[in-house]
């Protein structure tokens, strides 16, 4: 039986989450990136702009959080996502969390990344990370949902965090 | 003040319900009277004929068919009809199939949301109660393989877990039937086999004065099965299930389509609409009006905020708002009652969930003490657009 629910991923592991999401054809209806620092991705096999033009192409609500940037390569992706209205921005100065989330209309299809990788091109090429893959079916599930209440409500609504860029595209 | 004191909120983080995640959600059936009533209305009279329910439920995602199990589990749990003979063991579980999975994935599921414990439990209570455990096993089961099998679970260490791997349908070796001194292995005659001896646990359960109850989810992955002889084994195993003769095994099972059309093909072939009845076949559709809508929000309110705490803080901060719609105003309500119901394919319980989340978390993040209709009008078009 195939009841696996969770992978380590020892090798590029945001990279993994990020073409799973950009490959899949099936109905995704949230995405969810967390992560201190975030880089537009540029010359890795999938770039932060590109995520963002299939998020406007398919109406998927996206939430980005993440730190004010300091640094240029922080910037240039903060630019990247202020493109987009799809995009839910904010920031929280206190975040440490990496957490990826894809949310689809068919439960069992969603996927979560949570480990050390930020969503820069330096967590891609360079650092050694780790990160736990987990999908929507048997015990995923729960926890799938767990990590979503967190990154869509709980973080979300933290007296720190605050919001940046509102979303205006059509949600599901 | 975090946002869960912002918005008087009763004990919960957001204005989320999920019987998954809490449990104690599951009591909330909100603006669905006469679905509700009928539903229940058809688990009673089930329990008196056949005995146990078998009832599908269908509907579009978001419609609430999860919260809808859940909800019939507290309901027999807390409610149960005077006709269920002991209390309902109910049995939640996800469905997991997928191109190659056949009758034994899914008998394997069922067992194991029963669990060995349990099984060994009851049969301890047997043989507490009885003079001849092997006697009363073979009547229970009417088959002295499984009466064998079932006489081992009451053994520990390997015998007790072969007996068990024997009921979830494995296949065992020579020597492991040797062990339990059994003759086959359970499965061997097919997917009927196996339902009978699930149907012999019910039986067992019975006798500890329980009511043996699946709720099974997701059951629209029955389509995922791809093999012509896969998907036959599956039909059989549901066909046995769903027979008259059960009396002692429940199943509500939930599956995601719009009409009965869009079902996996397996649950609604005549010989299962049959022996299931038309009946128990029930579509939860989206809140049929904006009356409907309107009681929906009102009761998830009324619950989800702490009427005592919201009302004082009404009064000290002279918001203006009245406690039926609290955190909306009353023209920020009615204008996301307008909205959620302009199409009625999207009027959705999750939807309308989604939407009070999405307005309180708009209206925290401009710190306002109320969701004001600029709030609404921002946010109840992407969800309902």
């Amino acid at each position: 039986m195939e009841l696996e629910y969770a992978e380590i991923v020892s090798s590029k592991p945001v990279q993994r989450f990020l073409l799973r999401f950009y490959l899949s054809d099936i109905t995704i209806q949230s995405l969810i990136l967390i992560s201190p620092f975030v880089g537009t991705l540029e010359g890795s096999r999938v770039t932060l702009d590109g995520v963002c033009r299939k998020v406007v192409e398919k109406g998927i609500s996206t939430y980005v959080i993440t730190r004010a940037p300091e640094e240029e390569y922080h910037q240039l992706a903060i630019d990247t996502l202020m493109n987009y209205d799809a995009v839910e921005l904010r920031f929280n100065e206190s975040l440490h969390a990496k957490l990826y989330i894809c949310l689809c209309q068919d439960e069992s299809q969603s996927f979560a990344l949570l480990g050390s990788a930020n969503l820069t091109r330096a967590s891609i090429e360079k650092n050694i990370e780790i990160a736990m893959m987990i999908y929507g079916r048997g015990r995923g599930r729960e926890i799938l949902r767990e990590l979503s209440r967190w990154g869509l409500e709980r973080i979300r609504t933290l007296n720190d965090t605050k919001l940046v860029k509102k979303m205006k595209l059509q949600r599901r | 003040m975090d946002f869960k004191e912002w918005f008087c909120l009763n004990g919960r983080e957001s204005f989320t319900i999920d019987p998954k995640v809490n449990p104690d959600d599951a009591r909330f059936y909100f603006g669905r009277e006469e679905i509700k009533n009928r539903i229940k209305a058809q688990l009673r009279r089930s329990f008196v004929e056949p005995g146990v329910p078998k009832m599908v439920i269908y509907g579009s995602f978001g419609s609430g068919k999860t919260q809808t199990l859940f909800y019939l589990e507290h309901y027999l749990q807390n409610e149960r009809p005077e006709a269920c003979r002991g209390s309902a063991k109910t049995l939640y579980l996800d469905l997991e199939m997928y191109s190659r999975s056949d009758h034994k994935t899914w008998h394997l599921q069922l067992m194991e949301a029963i669990g060995k414990t349990t099984v060994s439990t009851w049969i301890d209570r047997l043989f507490s109660r009885t003079q001849n455990l092997d006697t009363e096993l073979k009547s229970i089961f009417g088959d002295i393989n499984m009466a064998e099998a079932a006489k081992n679970l009451r053994a520990g260490g390997d015998v007790g877990l072969l007996a068990w791997r024997w009921f979830c349908g494995y296949e065992l070796k020579p020597n492991e039937l040797e062990r339990l001194n059994v003759t086959r292995s359970l499965g061997d005659l097919g997917s009927g086999d196996m339902v009978k001896a699930l149907v012999g646990l019910g039986r067992l359960a019975q006798k500890s004065e329980e009511k043996l109850i699946f709720l099974m989810d997701e059951a629209e992955r029955l389509k995922n099965v791809k093999t012509g002889d896969a998907t036959e084994s599956l039909h059989n195993y549901l066909w046995n299930l769903a027979e008259s003769s059960n009396s002692s095994v429940g199943f509500l099972i939930s599956a995601y389509a719009l009409t009965l059309d869009d079902m996996p093909e397996i649950v609604v072939r005549e010989g299962i609409r049959t022996r299931v009845g038309a009946n128990n076949f029930v579509e939860i559709p989206p809140l049929p009006s904006i009356k409907d809508v309107q009681i929906f929000l009102k009761e998830l309110l009324a619950e989800l905020v702490e009427q005592n705490k919201a009302e004082e803080k009404i009064q000290n901060e002279s918001l203006g708002v009245s406690l039926a719609t609290y955190p909306f105003t009353a023209e920020a309500f009615d204008m996301l009652c307008e909205f959620a119901s302009q199409d009625p394919t999207k009027a959705l319980p999750r939807n309308l969930i989604k939407a009070v989340n999405e307005c309180a978390i708009s209206a925290w993040d401009e710190r306002k003490p109320t969701i004001e209709p600029n709030i609404v009008n921002e946010i109840a078009p992407l969800i309902f657009g």
